[in-house]
């Protein structure tokens, strides 16, 4: 298959593996441990043995990052990927069977989806209690709906494809056409969605951890590195700004992923 | 004992504005190795005939809801599921009207057979892919082994429609139903499709059932012919005698609308009227708004289907 690849393209897959990769490797890249205090060297611009600076407990902000990467990174992405393998069957069942089905499925993700995502998120985590399982459910439960929403309209278009009757006369059973037909289908625009709600998740994390409701400290994550970073923003701006950069950089980094991919697989929009 | 007997079959379709008689009281048997061409114009209850014969209709809002079809002595109407998934298939294949569509875009078409072939049949997946190529290689496809690997997009309009009968035969099928094979077909594509039935058939010994409205189509094609109007059968008769002396006004008005080479006709002739809407059937027979030899009783009471000669059955009062 002839595939255009454009530079974009290139930039936001390059990025978000590179992003992955640091995180994922942090334990080896990080020159300190992250949770080393030091009131010597505490609230310290970038110099040469902290090049980004350490944070109000003298701990080493670059080794942070990357270890804040870990936790927001592995949430961005276990959550949305939880809430996609619920949703996407959630929303095939209903599309597919219609009915009293598609009614009771439909109504409860309307439901979900009358919450702000945000708002959604906090209420849960709140009420599960802060910690990092708590953040994966809130914002997997947050997203669960779109996924829902999404698979179920792009399943009613296939559902009434004729290769779809043609495999019901061929003898398939409705769970097997729904695997082997209609899943592979619709596969397209989820995993283009898949890509932009990592970004969305990533966010989430980020906004709940500001919140105090994600990761719990002393356990960097980027928002609470953001969080702890606002109690002296002026006098020390690095661990917030350092922080909000890899946020920023990682939402960038997996959107323009997502429309990398929208592009490739929607030829329309490719022009 | 007939492949495939049908008795007195009803199917209705129970919709907000009421219920829709869309298949009435049809009966007709098919013994292996023979065909029969069910003739009609749109909404005459053609398909839905055809549908229910593996219970595909969409229900709801249709349902059988009277009649036996017995496949090999078993009924399809009370048939449960598993049996039924294992009857699709395998016993009785489809071949739908558009071969564009009713293949799967994202599969191979050798992926396709094969797996058609792996829901009735424990192979391998080598042995299924086997059988993929020799079914393309049966269906006439050149160079089966490459084409097997095609996407359904590569090939032409013809070929999948090869292709889709094909899949149909893969599992060797006691019945191939085709409804509308050949519609979304170029005329001289048609030609070869028809060919190609009318081939496997003798050589596979394949009842097939063959759901048309047009009546070129089944002329060389089919032993017997079944002439439905609004969800009644109105004549069943053998093919020659159908073409050589249509009983039925509704069958000669039919055969009158069929533009020929051989009369030289200055305007293409038309039954007068149109097929009443699904929900406000006339009283009587059903054709009596259309019918040059309507007389009271038309009015009144549906024809029974009666012996007319010549192995012709057909329905009319002006025949009895």
């Amino acid at each position: 298959m002839n595939v255009p690849i454009n530079k974009l393209t290139m930039i936001g897959t390059g990025l978000s593996a590179l992003l992955i990769l640091l995180a994922a490797f942090s334990p080896w890249l990080a020159p300190l441990d992250p949770l080393d205090q030091s009131f010597i060297a505490a609230n310290q611009g970038p110099t040469a043995e902290h090049w980004f600076g350490t944070d109000s407990f003298g701990r080493d902000v670059l080794s942070r990052v990357l270890f804040g990467g870990r936790i927001s990174l592995a949430i961005g992405i276990l959550a949305p990927v939880l809430s996609a393998l619920a949703g996407v069957w959630a929303g095939m069942l209903a599309g597919y069977l219609g009915g009293w089905t598609d009614r009771v499925l439909s109504r409860a993700s309307d439901l979900l989806m009358s919450f702000p995502t945000l708002l959604l998120g906090v209420m849960i985590a709140a009420a599960l209690g802060p910690s990092f399982q708590s953040a994966v459910i809130a914002i997997a439960v947050a997203l669960f709906p779109r996924f829902v929403r999404l698979s179920r309209s792009a399943t009613q278009v296939v559902r009434r494809e004729p290769f779809i009757d043609a495999s019901i006369a061929a003898g398939r059973g409705h769970l097997s056409i729904m695997l082997h037909h209609v899943l592979p289908n619709i596969a397209g625009p989820l995993v283009v969605a898949l890509s932009l709600w990592i970004a969305t998740a990533i966010r989430l994390e980020a906004a709940l951890s500001f919140l105090g409701l994600g990761a719990q400290p002393p356990t960097p994550s980027w928002g609470n590195m953001i969080r702890d970073g606002m109690s002296d923003l002026v006098g020390d701006p690095w661990p917030a700004a350092f922080a909000g950069a890899a946020i920023t950089l990682a939402v960038l980094a997996f959107n323009m992923v997502g429309d990398a991919l929208r592009d490739l697989l929607d030829p329309e929009t490719a022009a | 004992m007939s492949l495939l007997e049908v008795t007195d079959l009803a199917v209705h379709l129970f919709t907000n504005r009421g219920v829709v008689r869309a298949v009435d009281g049809v009966s007709f048997s098919l013994d292996a190795g023979r065909s029969l061409g069910i003739v009609g114009e749109s909404g005459c209850g053609k398909t839905m005939t055809a549908l229910s014969l593996m219970r595909l209709i969409p229900e709801p809002p249709a349902r059988i809801v009277s009649g036996s079809i017995r496949f090999d002595g078993e009924d399809v109407v009370t048939m449960s599921s598993p049996r039924l998934r294992a009857l699709r298939g395998n016993q009785i294949g489809m071949i739908y009207q558009d071969p564009m569509t009713s293949l799967n875009p994202v599969f191979t078409v050798g992926e396709q057979i094969a797996e058609a072939v792996r829901l009735h049949r424990h192979d391998t997946r080598n042995a299924a892919w086997a059988r993929a190529v020799e079914v393309l290689r049966l269906v006439g496809i050149p160079d089966p082994d490459r084409v097997a690997s095609a996407y359904p997009h590569q090939l032409s309009g013809g070929m999948r429609q090869r292709v889709v009968i094909g899949m149909a035969l893969a599992c060797d099928p006691k019945l191939l139903v085709a409804d509308e094979p050949t519609t979304a077909l170029d005329v001289t594509i048609q030609a070869q499709i028809l060919e190609l039935l009318r081939r496997l058939q003798g050589e596979l010994g394949t009842g097939i059932i063959l759901i048309t409205h047009d009546l070129g189509v089944i002329a060389d094609l089919v032993d017997d012919v079944v002439v439905m109007y609004a969800g009644k059968l109105v004549e069943h008769a053998p093919v020659r005698r159908l073409f050589a002396a249509p009983r039925h006004p509704y069958t000669q008005g039919l055969l009158r609308s069929v533009p020929s080479l051989e009369t030289r006709e200055h305007r293409l002739l038309t039954i007068d009227g149109t097929v009443p809407p699904a929900h406000a059937m006339p009283n009587g027979c059903r054709f009596n708004p259309r019918c040059a030899l309507v007389r009271d009783i038309c009015h009144e009471q549906e024809p029974p289907l009666v012996d007319a000669g010549g192995g012709t059955q057909v329905a009319c009062w002006a025949l009895t």
